[in-house]
């Protein structure tokens, strides 16, 4: 079992599990959120967490955390995912391990790793001008057999290093590139596009075995979502499971937690990697996991780190292997339209329904303009469902997605 | 299918128990979904009932702490109405904070610092304050069209069970009072009374017996039925038939009642509307009765008889039927033979409302009859200029637009009508600032940014427009005058010719400090106390800056007052500052004992006032004439300096350097 966990970043829903579960932890966060740990009784080292880099020293940071006797890392941000990496590499005498941080950072060097392993990924490359691109798109639409006339082929542009969709853009012809590209695009990744349906999942991954997989069904892309997934994808376990897997030999994963997006072929027989990040996902998906499957999804999250911790006390923190709940966990991620709003409105018929559980809709600070949103931020809270009928899941999720919360 | 209560109750004690465990730093998170679980109990009687039972544990597991209702002697009856209409969690925080004082008032919780008395009297500050909303039914579709249905069910919900468990008659001294301070302030909008009194009469048994509850009755009669013909024949048609069988003797006794109770109370009954409307048919002679009229009032109805009789034939209606007092009010103030202002009436009552005004007077109309806009507007006018200091700003952020009508209106009436003709036809008004102009259809931004239509119909056509100028004078004066008040030339600009050229702010912005306090209170009494100015009463009102302060003397913010007059309390030789505080609440908690009183302390109908060392201790700015000062300031006595300065510094002061 581990001495002390190092809670690299800031993420108060693991803390509180942390904190409630008793086991040792530090929080490594930057020095600013010193007060506010020192308010709650949060074990605290402040330290400036810029972008893992030549300069970072993390072993200056080892010996700040010696007084907490910590031996584990675990990253709560994406961008503090090499820096568990540098630590862990330290503490488990490993250096690959910061070289396995650095994959999961930099997408173009995962693509490489995964078609090394014999994973299905798009015709990629690194580009560093919009002349590049043209390049890249002239081979890709070469590559398709294009004749004169013909559409251009659909790819990607990715920034190396981003959570979620920020900073991509979907290329539908020629002239995308030059409307949608700047020069604050470059240097990033172009990748051909992968059609087929995306879903991702969370695999709980422990000396290189997957201990728990979570599969969720995204109703909509960065509004609602989930658990467990409907049958559809359900029947799909252990194809995917089989295929995370592979993507883990592949990796040389072997504690935490893996957040692989895949896209299911249209055929719906296999699935092809998108990209995988090893961080919390967004939109509350380990808080719905665990309401669904009766564990504490956070804690699992923060155990897996834990290279010392036996088969045994590892199951305490999981649901019993091959356990599928019942009901179905859903949310719907609730943005205010645009326009002028003046209040929050919960509708009638939402506070009838049976698989309406709660929220955390907060009230506008008075009379507010909403403009267009950008990225999948600002959300004013979530609304959560549980039932067990996914049909009826997907039905209210989409429903709640356009109702107007905010009047 | 819904949930059942016992699924319910499942679900509120698991977000219960999540909410206790929670650490310090996820009680915020866990609260709001605790909260979610409560607002699906507060639809009903038996959820409600359900939540009244838990509210002990619930108070113990800290919910209200690090909330605005922690500590229950912090809170203030007088808002539960505004937070409970605005919206969960906040409504819901309320409800239950409802409960658990309930809870205290009945011995079910204990609270270390607020005793089961206090509690009681809370909730029957509580329930006066809340009167018309603890009883309402919201069958009124205005209701759904503002608030969600959910949180109606939620106030039906949380005042059906306080009903049940506090003894109603118990109220009624406290909605006495109330209503006694509302009639003392002669308000121009009795909407608020109206509804106040219909549920009395309606909710209450009244034992004639008490003398408080043959007060409530007066009250209650001269709105629904003011004599006994009226109590005879409710409906208006019945009423006029009964009238048409009165003799001349008993006609003319019917009106002096009816005029008389008008007087006592500023209210207008539907029956003297049918009783005015018929003796303008058939006894024009006895028109300065049913209004009341005294020598004055008379002298001047007598000289305009015709337009009098248009006024009540054409404009007044049930829909405005206080323009009767209004009128009343008029013809006593002999504003007809003022030239300026009768030839600015006769050109009013002929305009063509823009279409725009005539929506906002619409929304504006809070009555079930039908009202045009020009009757609103020429009622409106009528009852502004007849009650000066009855004109509010509702819970519009305007206190500057509300004194400026009231200033108009009570010294240059004429000034008010002729801008009510450009704003009624135009939905624009024009003002000079230093040399420029400011049209208000020009400026989009006011101080304002949802507004109450719950005011006078002058104040519904002119505060949005003046309310634009006003910022907009106050943006180019922070521009123009950099590091000056910019109240000192906006002031003079936006009122009148009557703003005096001196001025005095408390505050230094260059140096962000209060400065030559003493001096500044020296030519405040030297400027406008009797005793120190040579003996003379004011000759125009003075605009005032106040700093606003909360029971526990807490700086809240700024407003803008007029002073009206510092005078002896009758019988007494106590001076006071007389004001008009254009913010609904006449009766205030200053903190530091200073508490406005608006009767019994010889003020004039919609005055409020304070002895006169209080009052200054809240002034933070003022005009005044630098000519007639010479050094009359240096005259104010030391003490009177210190303890004002005392009350300051220990009060808004606590929030400021002082150099």
């Amino acid at each position: 079992m581990a001495n002390c966990f190092a809670l690299m970043g800031w993420s108060l829903p693991v803390i509180e599990s942390v904190q409630k579960s008793g086991l040792p932890y530090v929080v490594v966060s930057f020095p600013e959120f010193g007060a506010y740990a020192k308010e709650h009784n949060i074990p605290f080292v402040g330290y400036k967490l810029d972008e893992f880099g030549s300069h970072s020293n993390s072993l200056e940071l080892v010996e700040l955390l010696k007084p907490f006797n910590a031996d584990v890392a675990v990253p709560l941000y994406e961008e503090t995912v090499e820096w568990a990496g540098a630590l862990n590499s330290i503490y488990r005498d490993a250096p690959r391990v910061l070289n396995r941080a650095f994959l999961f950072r930099n997408k173009a060097m995962m693509k490489r790793k995964a078609l090394l392993g014999g994973l299905k990924v798009g015709l990629f490359e690194e580009v560093y001008d919009r002349e590049h691109v043209h390049k890249f798109l002239d081979r890709l639409n070469e590559a398709e057999l294009q004749l004169p006339g013909e559409e251009d082929a659909w790819f990607h542009a990715k920034p190396f290093a981003a959570a979620g969709t920020v900073g991509h853009h979907f290329v539908r012809s020629r002239d995308d590139i030059d409307r949608k590209m700047t020069v604050k695009d470059f240097p990033c990744l172009v990748e051909s596009h992968l059609s087929g349906k995306e879903f991702s999942c969370e695999a709980f991954i422990h000396k290189g075995k997957i201990r728990f997989l979570n599969i969720t069904e995204y109703v909509k892309l960065g509004y609602s979502n989930f658990i467990p997934a409907g049958p559809e994808l359900e029947a799909k376990r252990e194809l995917i499971h089989n295929e995370v897997q592979k993507m883990v030999d592949i990796f040389g994963i072997e504690f935490g937690m893996v957040h692989p997006e895949w896209f299911v072929s249209d055929d719906g027989k296999t699935i092809n990697f998108g990209e995988v990040a090893c961080r919390i996902p967004g939109g509350h998906i380990l808080d719905l996991c665990g309401q669904a499957y009766g564990f504490d999804a956070l804690l699992a999250f923060v155990v897996s780190h834990d290279p010392n911790i036996s088969e045994e006390e590892l199951d305490k923190y999981f649901p019993s292997k091959g356990y599928m709940p019942e009901k179905k966990y859903g949310n719907v991620m609730v943005f205010p339209k645009p326009g002028q709003i003046s209040r929050l409105e919960i509708p009638e018929e939402l506070l009838e329904e049976p698989y309406y559980l709660d929220n955390n809709l907060v009230e506008p600070l008075g009379p507010q303009k909403i403009t267009e949103r950008s990225g999948f931020g600002n959300h004013f809270g979530t609304v959560n469902f549980a039932g067990e009928d996914p049909v009826r899941m997907r039905e209210l999720l989409k429903h709640y997605e356009d109702v107007p919360f905010y009047v | 299918m819904a949930l059942t209560l016992d699924q319910l109750e499942d679900r509120f004690l698991h977000s219960l128990q999540a909410f206790q465990e929670a650490p310090s730093f996820s009680k915020d998170d866990k609260r709001k979904r605790l909260i979610s679980q409560i607002d699906l109990l507060s639809r009903n009687e038996e959820g409600g009932q359900l939540l009244y039972h838990r509210l002990p544990e619930l108070d113990e597991s800290g919910f209200f702490n690090g909330t605005v209702w922690e500590n229950p002697n912090n809170l203030i009856p007088g808002l539960v109405r505004g937070t409970l209409l605005a919206g969960s969690p906040t409504s819901t925080i309320e409800m239950l904070n409802e409960f658990r004082i309930l809870n205290i008032s009945e011995g079910r919780i204990s609270h270390p610092d607020f005793s089961a008395e206090q509690a009681r009297g809370f909730i029957y500050s509580m329930l006066v304050n809340t009167f018309e909303l603890a009883f309402e039914d919201f069958e009124h579709e205005g209701w759904s069209a503002r608030y969600a249905d959910g949180e109606l069910k939620k106030i039906r919900m949380l005042f059906g069970i306080v009903r049940e468990r506090v003894d109603l008659q118990q109220i009624k001294p406290h909605l006495l009072e109330k209503i006694e301070v509302i009639v003392a302030h002669r308000p121009v909008v009795v909407t608020r009374i109206k509804r106040i009194l219909s549920v009395i009469s309606r909710e209450l048994t009244l034992d004639l017996s008490e003398k408080q509850d043959r007060r409530l009755s007066y009250f209650i009669n001269t709105l629904f039925g003011p004599t006994e013909l009226a109590r005879k024949y409710k409906s208006p048609g019945q009423y006029e038939t009964a009238l048409e069988n009165l003799d001349a003797d008993a006609l003319r006794q019917e009106c002096q009642e009816v005029g008389k109770m008008m007087v006592d109370t500023g209210l207008v009954s539907e029956h003297q509307l049918v009783l005015l409307q018929f003796v303008r048919k058939y006894h024009t002679d006895m028109i300065p009765e049913v209004l009341a009229l005294n020598a004055h009032g008379r002298a001047d109805y007598e000289r305009h008889q015709d337009f009098v009789h248009q006024i009540i034939q054409d404009f007044i209606v049930p829909g405005n039927k206080q323009a009767v007092y209004g009128l009343a009010r008029v013809l006593q103030r002999n504003i007809f033979s003022q030239k300026t202002a009768w030839h600015a009436i006769n050109r009013l009552v002929k305009i063509k409302v823009h279409p725009e005004v005539a929506k906002r007077l619409e929304q504006g109309n809070l009555t079930r009859f039908d009202l045009s806009p020009i009757q609103s507007l020429i009622g409106g006018i009528l009852c502004v200029l007849g009650l000066p200091l009855g004109v509010r700003q509702g819970n519009n952020p305007t206190c500057q637009s509300a004194r400026g009508i009231s200033m108009w209106s009570r010294y240059a009436p004429a000034k008010l009508i002729n801008m009510m003709i450009d704003a009624a036809t135009t939905n624009n008004v024009v003002f000079r600032y230093e040399g420029d102009q400011i049209k208000s259809q020009d400026v989009t931004e006011g101080l304002t940014q949802q507004f109450d239509f719950q005011l006078d119909p002058v104040s519904i056509v002119l505060v949005p427009l003046l309310d634009k100028v006003y910022n907009e004078m106050m943006k180019r004066a922070g521009l123009k005058h950099f590091g000056k008040d910019p109240h000192a030339s906006v002031n003079p600009a936006f009122y009148g010719h009557w703003i005096q050229t001196g001025f005095r702010s408390v505050y230094n912005p260059a140096l962000h400090a209060v400065e030559k306090y003493d001096e500044f209170v020296r030519i405040f009494y030297a400027s406008f106390h009797p005793d120190y100015n040579g003996g003379h009463h004011l000759i125009y009102p003075v605009p005032t800056g106040i700093f606003i302060t909360d029971s526990s003397a807490q700086m809240l913010g700024y407003h803008a007052i007029s002073l009206l007059r510092i005078e002896k309390v009758p019988e007494t030789e106590a001076w006071r500052a007389y004001f008009f505080n254009p913010n609904s609440q006449g009766k205030q908690d200053w903190g530091q004992g200073i508490e406005p009183t608006v009767w019994d302390n010889g003020e004039r109908h919609g005055e409020s006032s304070l002895p006169v060392d209080e009052f200054v201790s809240r002034v933070y700015a003022f005009h005044f004439n630098e000519l007639r000062l010479e050094d009359k300031h240096h005259q104010v006595p030391v003490e009177t300096v210190a303890k004002v300065t005392r009350l300051s510094k220990e009060s808004w002061g606590r929030k400021y350097r002082w150099i």
